[in-house]
């Protein structure tokens, strides 16, 4: 019965000549376009295409990762027994294999910080997309003020948290490598509390982004939805002292108008959020299996010793986590903003 | 990328320069002290080189031009629901007198004039078609006493 009614009344809402007025959500990326292949009905719809589409995506990453993860035991396996063979030196074996491990990651590594730095590109180029059409969804609804604040804010940080990323983030991760590679091969720990800082130093630069940011939207939130709510209380006050028939035609448009702006506004919302969800998965599923698979590595490895260049592996499944973190602080980022801009006036 | 390559290629020679020289180095002398010491600063300089080159400006001056987007976005947003809300009343206006009119008999077609200042109302009705002077005068005493739009701003054309 409920759906019943819907159906009527969003058909009611589009006999009403609002043609002027159209919002459209962006069409999902190229690379998200795999994920969401048809157009969801609903939220959940979507979402559940997402995941189905994820795990079939597993499979593939899986075996990528684990071929490298084989490499890296068997390498590690050599180096134990070559450790046990008499006269040999610990620190040249440790530098063999710090060197092995080195060259054995640093491939598949540069791809999946590639592929990092792509997908926080895509996300934010589609973000630049989807911004404009659900704040002008926002402000046609009434919320100018709220909409204006929402996405200077939301273009703001998602600059600056792009900008982190491949000014920043980016070449520390390299550095972070970098260190890790050479405290792995010089041995004594020198440059562990430097390697230590850099990763302290990626960490906190996402941490401090995102904080300001959701600190922004709260307090953005609340005070121009207060405005927002004031002028719309005005404008109520002013349709109220017309003439009563040019009054009563005046609330019934504006009340349809802020109504059909509210379906549309929560169809290019939803659909946007997915699309996000979509070109974020694919990249979060091949690193972060990537990074499960290197944990485990990492403590396969610790059992035949070899600690150097075990620790070795473990300082890149640190970057893997760094990759995760910041294509998913952009992809938080967006989401965040969407909802709020979906939320709207008051 | 390229950069980022050469780079890291640099900064692994260098520490696998340094980890060889430092192998061969055994005991605590002043020779194997002076060269952890350079092993140490090869090693600094070749990490810290690319971070010389990070650029932050312009992000500042960003935010004045993120603002003029936003007005123009906000205002795009303002002006499609204002002209689908003015579609609306002009419609509504029209559909409310051709009603009226023809509950008194009459068949004319009608134009309403919106006003320019906001919230856009009805100011002026322009109705053609061939009316008796005493239908006329009904029906423009009723436009003016339910719609607030005066008989001047009434324009009867045939």
């Amino acid at each position: 019965m409920k759906k019943v009614l819907l159906t009527i009344i969003i058909i009611l809402l589009l006999a009403v000549p609002v043609s002027a007025m159209e919002f459209t959500a962006p069409p999902v990326p190229e690379a998200g376009a795999d994920f969401l292949p048809d157009e969801p009905e609903t939220f959940a719809q979507g979402l559940w295409m997402i995941v189905r589409e994820a795990v079939d995506y597993l499979q593939p990453s899986l075996a990528e990762a684990a071929g490298v993860c084989m490499c890296l035991i068997a390498a590690i396996m050599l180096l134990s027994l070559a450790q046990s063979l008499p006269g040999a030196s610990e620190r040249i074996t440790n530098l063999i294999g710090t060197l092995t491990v080195a060259v054995l990651m640093l491939q598949p590594a540069s791809a999946l910080i590639s592929l990092g730095v792509q997908t926080v590109t895509e996300l934010s180029e589609y973000g630049k997309l989807l911004l404009p059409v659900m704040t002008a969804a926002v402000a046609a609804q009434g919320g100018a003020v709220t909409s204006a604040a929402l996405y200077t804010g939301t273009v703001l940080f998602d600059a600056l948290l792009s900008s982190a990323i491949s000014q920043i983030i980016v070449p520390m991760v390299y550095v972070f490598l970098a260190l890790s590679i050479a405290n792995s091969a010089v041995g004594e720990g020198m440059l562990g509390k430097l390697r230590d800082f850099i990763k302290w130093l990626m960490t906190w630069s996402l941490k401090i982004i995102l904080y300001i940011f959701t600190g922004y939207i709260s307090i953005t939130g609340v005070v121009s939805g207060t405005a927002d709510a004031a002028a719309i209380k005005a404008a109520k006050l002013t349709i109220s002292g017309m003439v009563p028939v040019v009054g009563s035609i005046l609330s019934d448009a504006s009340e349809t108008i802020l109504v059909s702006a509210g379906v549309m506004k929560s169809a290019v919302g939803v659909y946007g959020l997915l699309a996000v969800l979509a070109v974020w998965i694919g990249p979060f599923v091949r690193i972060g299996v990537q990074y499960i698979l290197l944990k485990v590595t990492g403590a396969v490895c610790g059992v035949f010793g070899a600690k150097q260049p075990v620790s070795l592996i473990l300082d890149f499944t640190k970057a893997m986590g760094m990759l995760l973190a910041m294509t998913s602080a952009v992809c938080l980022l967006l989401l965040i903003s969407t909802v709020c801009l979906m939320k709207g006036v008051g | 990328m390229g950069a980022i390559r050469e780079y890291l290629i640099s900064v692994v020679s260098v520490a696998a320069m340094c980890g060889i020289l430092n192998s061969f180095m055994k005991g605590k002398g002043t020779v194997t002290a002076v060269i952890k010491f350079l092993s140490g600063v090869c090693l600094a300089l070749a990490i810290a080189s690319p971070l010389v080159n990070i650029k932050l400006s312009g992000l500042l001056s960003y935010t004045d031009i993120l603002n003029i987007e936003a007005e123009n976005v906000v205002t795009d947003g303002e002006n499609k629901a204002q002209q689908a809300i003015s579609a609306i009343i002009k419609s509504e206006t029209e559909a409310y007198i051709l009603d009226k009119a023809a509950s008194l008999g009459i068949e004319l077609e009608v134009e309403s004039v919106l006003s320019k200042s906001q919230p856009q109302i009805p100011e002026k009705i322009i109705l053609t078609g061939s009316v008796s002077p005493y239908a006329k005068a009904q029906l423009s005493a009723w436009i003016r006493d339910k719609l607030g739009i005066s008989e001047e701003e009434q324009q009867w054309n045939g």
